[in-house]
């Protein structure tokens, strides 16, 4: 009896061992000769621009036959999220990443994580030279010399309206002042559409709503005021900004229910003509032209959030969109030399101006040709749009070294919605501030 | 014949009972009917029927979205997982209900002390393993920590449910010359097979759906399984929800089918147990 047990044992334990040796080698002998480029970017889904980032991919991986390319990219907040802590914490950085901000990269710059791109982009003046100076220049982090990001998309945050209603609704022009847009969204209530279409269950929305308040009200400048703690949530200008987003929520500018909606449902009501507002970047440009997916599609404009009459010095101060993308600073030899090729790949002239005539997406750079006859008007109002801006910021948390701010002012920003006051709102983000002091 | 009486009591009874039907059937429903719509009028009219079927959803999620080999990985994974954790549970399980040892309590309390780890918060040494030994991209590991995962929850059904088996039937075997083996194997085993088919049914599940996983070790496309596929349809700026709604629909109708057939043994399970002789 012992020794049919033993016998069952030794062929568990040896099952076990074969298998873990499988496991091992299987990966050791696929991956031995090649160099591997892995991204982690959020180019993923089945956008167009997501076709053409893969087709610059396949067009490296044709030229470099002895690379293989990982692309771990995820739409998805959560699954990006996931994997970038676990890279982080086990030391298994991608070669091209994104991480979120400017002020809390730091950390990661003192670890190692992000390589410098200045001497690149001095190096190769063609693709390094054809970058605006603001885009690189937001990737100068505060306390650190170089350049932590390339940029990969911008366009400003405007707002996108929709004619028809505005007329409808007795408005000639899109308001410029603040009091003219409370006017506009009277008027658009009285007829029982929706004045701005806001889903605050993606919270990024009540965010992006919030900054361009901000820097309406502030100037851009003052984010990074917050950011080195010169400013406070509690001041009263910075509450004020608060009070201005609960003043449009207490006017009935978003539809019932708003903490309850989504992103998607709140963009399908103003493609369907029943919202007359959406603050929204140069991405949607292409479903909001598109017929088929937009009923509304040749009502649909474009113009700047509107300012404030008492501050007209930041009339444009305006909130663009700005992603970059990071390579990994332990990077070398070939390895870090194929990496930046790809990089470069994504981001010259030849890319850029693939992306802006096929898709409406705006890589910062000075030298790209559109093709007029290619492009949607809406995207070209977008660009010269934002050649009038006189200051230039993404999100206000984006120069708050604490990462924790990003969930911690959006979620606050929401709340205002469900009846919170705006002093408590900034209370509590300050709170966020002073216990990560 | 007895008829039954309409009371106010059951016509209650029955609404409550219609009502859940509704709420457990509509997110079905609209899966399926989001399914074969485009985004326009999956978020304008949610729950009424197409203008147009678009049947071609399922075409783009089967296809373009490599479906076919997601579906195929994900059999493979869950299929291995459940026969893995079925045999050795149910060996484990043997010893800690039929022998009386000096550890039999505490090698339970060893088990169950495992349902109290959640998965996160070891996911970085287990990331910083699978990449110093270089086991990304391999099924096998996969399977492994599957089953290391289900194993307490598997062996506390198991064990369980076989300390109910009358005792009578092992002593009849041990007068007939069986060994422990054949106890095991001709005896315990097939008298456990109900709880077998409840804890396969959760781990079948678990392995199906975990996404957790594969998003981390797994990034080679021709490994992936269904759960990771679904993430393809998701942009940072929005989604195509028509062939999304699709994928689901596909990935659903496995598991739907398998609970379906072993419903009754899955409920039997896991009542199982819970009264000793």
């Amino acid at each position: 009896m012992k020794k049919r047990w033993k016998r069952i044992l030794a062929v568990a334990l040896a099952c076990t061992t074969i298998a873990g040796l499988a496991a091992g080698c299987g990966s050791n002998e696929k991956e031995s000769d090649k160099i591997k480029i892995r991204l982690l970017t959020r180019m993923a889904g089945t956008s167009p621009q997501v076709q053409i980032y893969k087709d610059i991919l396949d067009e490296f991986q044709e030229k470099h036959p002895e690379v293989e390319i990982v692309d771990d990219s995820q739409g998805d907040d959560g699954s990006f999220n996931n994997i970038l802590k676990t890279d982080m914490s086990s030391g298994t950085m991608a070669n091209i990443f994104r991480i979120q901000g400017v002020a809390n990269l730091e950390k990661y710059i003192d670890e190692g994580y992000l390589l410098d791109f200045s001497p690149y982009l001095e190096e190769d003046a063609e693709w390094g030279g054809g970058f605006t100076e603001g885009s690189l220049n937001y990737y100068k982090v505060p306390g650190k010399d170089g350049i932590y990001g390339i940029p990969c998309e911008s366009g400003l945050i405007g707002v996108y309206y929709n004619e028809r209603i505005f007329k409808e609704c007795g408005i000639d022009k899109f308001p410029e002042t603040w009091t003219e847009f409370l006017d506009a969204i009277d008027k658009i209530n009285a007829k029982d559409y929706t004045p701005i279409a806001m889903g605050a269950k993606t919270s990024y929305m009540a965010g992006h709503l919030h900054d361009l308040i901000f820097y309406r009200w502030m100037g851009t400048e003052a984010a990074k005021l917050l950011g080195n703690r010169e400013l406070k949530w509690t001041d009263s200008d910075v509450v004020q900004t608060l009070e201005f987003v609960k003043e449009l929520n207490d006017r009935h500018a978003f539809t019932d229910g708003v903490v309850g909606l989504s992103d998607d449902i709140v963009k399908a009501d103003f493609q369907n003509g029943k919202a007359a507002m959406m603050i929204t970047g140069p991405w949607n440009i292409t479903s909001f032209k598109n017929p088929d997916e937009c009923p509304e599609a040749e009502n649909i404009q474009l113009a700047k959030f509107p300012y404030f009459e008492e501050k007209p010095e930041f009339k444009n101060e305006d909130m663009q969109v700005i992603s970059p993308y990071m390579v990994n600073g332990k990077l070398e030899g070939k390895e870090l030399e194929l990496t930046l090729e790809l990089v470069k790949m994504l981001t010259n002239k030849e890319a850029a101006e693939r992306f802006a005539n096929e898709t409406s997406q705006l890589i910062p750079r000075t030298d790209i040709e559109v093709d007029e006859t290619k492009v949607d008007p809406l995207f070209t109002k977008n660009v010269e749009l934002c050649a009038e801006s006189t200051g230039v910021a993404v999100d206000v948390f984006d120069f708050d070294p604490l990462a924790s701010m990003q969930d911690r002012t959006r979620n606050s920003i929401v709340s205002m919605f469900t009846g919170t006051s705006a002093e408590d709102a900034a209370k509590e983000i300050q709170a966020e501030v002073d216990k990560g002091e | 014949m007895k008829k039954n009486k309409i009371t106010p009591l059951s016509v209650l009874k029955y609404l409550f009972l219609i009502l859940m039907a509704a709420m457990f059937i509509m997110p079905l429903l609209f899966t399926l009917l989001s399914s074969v719509k485009d985004n326009r009028e999956i978020f304008s009219n949610p729950f009424g029927l197409p203008e147009v079927f678009r049947f071609d959803n399922y075409v783009t999620a089967w296809q373009d979205a490599n479906m076919s080999q997601y579906f195929l990985n994900s059999i493979l994974i869950s299929l291995a997982t459940i026969v893995l954790l079925a045999l050795f549970c149910s060996m484990a399980a043997f010893i800690i209900s039929r022998f009386e040892f000096k550890a039999s309590k505490w090698v339970m309390v060893f088990f169950l002390i495992g349902m109290m780890v959640p998965m996160h918060t070891i996911l970085v040494p287990v990331a910083y393993i699978i990449g110093m030994f270089n086991l990304k991209n391999n099924l096998v590991v996969l399977v492994l920590l599957y089953v290391a995962f289900n194993i307490p929850f598997s062996v506390m059904v198991l064990a369980n449910f076989m300390k109910g088996i009358s005792k009578s039937l092992e002593e009849a075997a041990i007068i007939d010359g069986a060994s422990y083996f054949r106890i095991y194997w001709n005896v315990a085993l097939p008298l456990t097979v109900p709880a077998i088919s409840t804890i396969s049914i959760f781990n079948f599940l678990g392995a199906w759906n975990n996404v957790l996983f594969p998003l981390l070790f797994i990034n080679d496309q021709k490994l992936k399984p269904i759960s990771l596929g679904l993430l393809n349809f998701n942009g940072e700026r929005g989604s195509q929800y028509g062939p999304l709604m699709a994928a689901i629909a596909i990935t659903v109708f496995i598991p739907l089918v398998i609970y379906l057939l072993f419903q009754e043994k899955v409920e039997g399970g896991l009542a199982a147990g819970a009264v000793k002789e």
